[in-house]
């Protein structure tokens, strides 16, 4: 029994962690590609937003490391934000069709 | 580290504060921990005079933050949870290993209403100054004395009626 | 015994014997929820430095892509394209071409300027503006050009366009010199001059039946501050005047919709509202708008000289041109006069 819910309760951190790990990977790829102007790929960048706002969501819900699930779900809601608002202000400031 | 050592002079107090809030060890354990984790993240932005009362404060909002989160759950989980509980409370390897007479005595304080229970287990299960139990609880001197000595006076009659009919 | 020393008794009892059987290894837990500790600070001192450049990133395109009802980044656009437009007579900016770049509140302007000789049009510079916030720096300006207009603009002196109030300077003799000897088979674009103002309508009785052959390009508005050449505050004017495109580039205002003469008073109108902004792109000191609108208001929109481009013998007709009191050579190029 014990043993049981030692082990349900190292799980239960998991989502958490990979939320906020997976959000702080979002931000330093963010970092690095606005600082060096490499414009590579954008989807890892999509991919790290999304794992850090679906395993938000469960870690939200897990008894362990609700701090790190909620972290990591605010920084990839404001990563999303961040991206709608970028695209639509870049497509609006000098505007081309 | 002299903070550590200040630490452990009062972890066996806050295990056995946590004990007596949850009647589970195993919860006791996890919230311990979960305490100093929190005393750890705070402690630079705080000035603590009064370390035995803070670390109190701290481990009572551990637990009720952890009572609201397992509300949250599904409740049949809870239930089964609640189940654990008592199982694990009274099985006969438990009684031997731990302590019986403490046991006993929290499951007669978790009878009394719940201001009065905390109130005890404050004051007189862990010898806080009613200043820092009315802190903790939150409450102004005379209406935390006022808790306190009720609760003492229904869990010494409780005591005396289980002495009455052992005897 | 009594009941109270029982109590205590009792409680004193259990607790020494629950702490007996109590077994958690303290140096583990404190180890343990250190460990947690400095896990959780770390990683959140890590999002929020993190979060420095996506903030400002996203501050500066709020503050670029807000403010008037086109965001301050495309005023700022229109501001230097206009004022170039207005000011620097037969040069045009494509607005499709003109490139911006962000940074931390900050932005850079990129475009090339155009001319038109001939029947073609001729890159002839690149500018280059830093914006900090809304506040451009003085524009970097590169031209290709074989007669450039001073940089700074000189005092008291016009230097192109010659307001009939004011003499013609002796140099002015030099340049149909130079139209003279300009061999055919070339294009010239040519600042000319008229003895008197004219409504911009009646241009066309300068060529009638296209006859000098030649466009007209551009044309300079009499604001009244050029018959001294100076503003009321005595700093250098240069002239001011609008375009005429046969073939208007893309998101010009002067798209041929409007009267292009309407179209300049509403430049005017909006580059006052930016006229600190509007100066620095500007070669001129100053732009006296305020004083220029309020001239034009009063007497309206009087041409007294205009920028044409033709042939090179076309060009030399106009010596005889009963309007054309001076004229300056602009550019030259090759025959593409079709």
């Amino acid at each position: 029994m014990e043993l049981a819910m030692k082990i349900k309760s190292k799980v239960a951190g998991i989502p958490g962690l990979v939320s906020i790990i997976s959000a702080l990977l979002g931000l330093a790829y963010f970092n690095v590609e606005y600082l060096t102007k490499m414009n590579t790929s954008i989807s890892p960048y999509v991919f790290f937003i999304m794992a850090s706002v679906f395993s938000g969501i469960v870690g939200l819900f897990s008894k362990k490391s609700r701090l790190y699930a909620i972290w990591g779900l605010g920084i990839g809601i404001f990563l999303v934000v961040h991206l709608i608002l970028m695209i639509f202000f870049s497509i609006n400031i000098n505007y081309k069709p | 580290m002299e903070i550590d050592d200040i630490y452990k002079n009062y972890m066996y107090d806050l295990y056995r504060y946590l004990f007596s809030l949850s009647k589970n060890h195993h919860t006791a354990e996890d919230l311990v921990q979960e305490t100093f984790y929190r005393t750890y993240l705070s402690l630079p932005e705080q000035n603590i005079t009064n370390i035995k009362a803070w670390l109190f404060k701290v481990a009572y909002h551990t637990f009720i933050d952890d009572t609201r989160k397992n509300k949250k759950q599904i409740p049949n989980e809870e239930i089964e949870r609640l189940k654990d509980k008592e199982s694990s409370a009274w099985t006969p390897e438990d009684q031997v290993l731990q302590n019986e007479e403490y046991q006993q005595l929290i499951e007669m304080v978790h009878q009394l209403r719940p201001k009065h229970q905390h109130a005890v287990i404050l004051c007189d299960l862990h010898e806080l100054t009613y200043e820092e139990g009315a802190q903790i609880m939150e409450l102004n001197i005379n209406s935390f004395k006022s808790n306190l000595y009720r609760g003492r006076q229904a869990l010494m009659s409780k005591l005396n009626e289980r002495r009455n009919q052992d005897e | 015994m009594s009941d109270d020393q029982n109590y205590w008794k009792m409680i004193d009892r259990s607790k020494k014997q629950f702490d007996e059987n109590t077994n958690i290894d303290s140096n583990k837990i404190l180890k343990k929820s250190r460990h947690k500790a400095l896990t959780t600070n770390i990683l959140i001192s890590l999002a929020v430095l993190l979060m420095i450049v996506p903030t400002l990133t996203l501050l500066t395109y709020f503050y670029y892509g807000s403010g008037g009802h086109d965001g301050r980044a495309n005023t700022q656009i229109k501001v230097a394209s206009d004022v170039i437009e207005v000011t620097e007579p037969n040069m045009f900016v494509k607005r499709m071409e003109l490139e911006e770049t962000i940074d931390f509140f900050s932005m850079d302007l990129n475009f090339d300027v155009y001319k038109r000789i001939g029947k073609e049009e001729y890159r002839v510079g690149e500018y280059d503006i830093d914006y900090m916030l809304d506040q451009p720096a003085f524009p970097n300006r590169t031209f290709f050009l074989d007669r450039p207009h001073p940089e700074i603009p000189p005092r008291d002196e016009p230097s192109y366009f010659i307001h009939p109030a004011l003499h013609v300077p002796y140099e002015f003799k030099k340049e149909w010199e130079i139209v003279q000897n300009v061999p055919d088979g070339t294009v010239v674009e040519a600042y000319i001059s008229f003895s008197n103002p004219i409504r911009p309508d009646d241009i066309r009785d300068i060529n009638p039946g296209r006859d000098p052959d030649i466009d007209f390009l551009w044309l300079a508005v009499d604001t009244g501050v050029e018959k001294k050449v100076l503003d009321s505050e005595g700093l250098p004017v240069t002239p001011i005047g609008y375009p005429i495109y046969k073939d208007p580039p893309t998101w010009t205002p002067f798209d041929n919709r409007q009267d292009n003469s309407e179209v300049f008073k509403e430049i005017l109108n909006h580059l006052e509202n930016h006229e600190e902004q509007a100066t620095k792109i500007a070669r001129a000191k100053t732009l006296a708008l305020d004083e220029r609108i309020d001239y034009i208001q009063e007497n309206g929109v009087n041409i007294y000289g205009a920028v044409v481009t033709g042939p090179a013998s076309e060009i030399r007709k106009l010596q005889d041109n009963e309007y054309v009191r001076s004229l300056k050579v602009g550019e030259v190029k090759l025959w593409n006069w079709r």
